[in-house]
């Protein structure tokens, strides 16, 4: 092999490092680890350049390499004595008071919510909207984040996305519930402020 | 905490006093519909769910409206996502990852 081949192939993993790295870092949000883990993808594709079977698309094939970059990373940080999954909050609204203890609402969940209403389609090209979920998103905590972009947007099962971010597939079931409803009222509070 | 947003209608907090304790033992609450219909969006309910849900669902136009919201969601999260711009990499980085593969023996064939 001559080293002007190397460099080809050096090159046409390269090319997929910028988008590794964008799809890294909006779902962990942290500089340095998205930097890692990229680097440490690149070099397991480039150690395994030979199994790469041409199937799917080289993008693919390396980003499922970084799923499991990002996994492992959990899992390994998952022993450690990590902080709480409800700490800092951001200034995320609390959700405990939304009902009284008969179960009845304490706030009109509707209220300056017709957009929402409309119809999915219509809720999903209003702009405005788009920016203010992507606030309200952002001031999950990072575990919380992962978990809830790996559900609702890669749209993995629950228990795949549970493995990713390193939580039980039980306390991410809980997780999620808690976020959606999170979310509903940052963006109710967002849009009737 | 969620002082701003005003209380629910008046013809829900009227009827809701009357029949809220009763629901709220069946477990038809409110509060239970809302888990429900969350609950729906990663696993299918169980018969007895979809029961209590539907039971809920014909009785209270406040949550029903919730429900629709839920409805959106998922669909304004993906595209609120995917409008984002990708956050780019520093090109130092980039040059650094390139020298390391090129120490790297060659694993190729």
């Amino acid at each position: 092999m001559s080293a002007e081949a190397g460099d080809q192939n050096i090159d046409s993993l390269m090319e997929h490092a910028p988008a590794l790295y964008g799809f890294a870092f909006a779902r962990l949000r942290d500089h340095h680890l998205s930097q890692d883990l990229v680097q440490d993808s690149l070099l397991v594709a480039w150690k395994s350049w030979g199994n790469y079977q041409g199937g799917s698309s080289i993008q693919t094939w390396l980003i499922g390499i970084l799923r499991h970059k990002i996994l492992d990373h959990h899992r390994f940080s998952a022993r450690r004595p990590v902080v709480s999954l409800n700490e800092n909050d951001n200034g995320q609204p609390s959700i405990d008071k939304l009902f009284n203890s008969n179960g009845d609402w304490t706030i009109d969940p509707n209220h300056g919510m017709q957009p929402l209403m409309e119809s999915p389609a219509m809720a999903a090209q209003n702009a405005d909207l788009r920016k203010w979920i992507a606030i309200c998103m952002e001031k999950l905590p990072a575990r919380l984040h992962l978990l809830f972009i790996a559900r609702e947007v890669d749209e993995m099962p629950v228990a795949e996305a549970a493995k990713l971010a390193g939580v039980t597939e039980g306390s991410a079931a809980v997780l999620l519930t808690r976020a959606r409803h999170t979310l509903r009222l940052c963006l109710q509070e967002t849009l009737t402020r | 905490m969620n002082t701003d947003l005003p209380p629910p209608p008046e013809s829900y907090c009227r009827s809701h006093k009357r029949l809220g304790p009763g629901l709220h033992k069946l477990r038809l609450s409110c509060s239970h519909f809302a888990e429900l219909s969350v609950q729906a969006m990663d696993r299918p309910l169980t018969r007895r769910e979809k029961l209590r849900y539907r039971c809920h669902y014909m009785i209270c136009a406040v949550c029903r409206n919730f429900e629709k919201q839920m409805r959106s969601f998922p669909q304004l999260v993906r595209a609120s996502f995917a409008a984002q711009e990708p956050a780019k990499p520093d090109p130092n980085f980039l040059a650094a990852v390139r020298v390391k593969l090129s120490q790297e023996p060659k694993h190729f064939i």
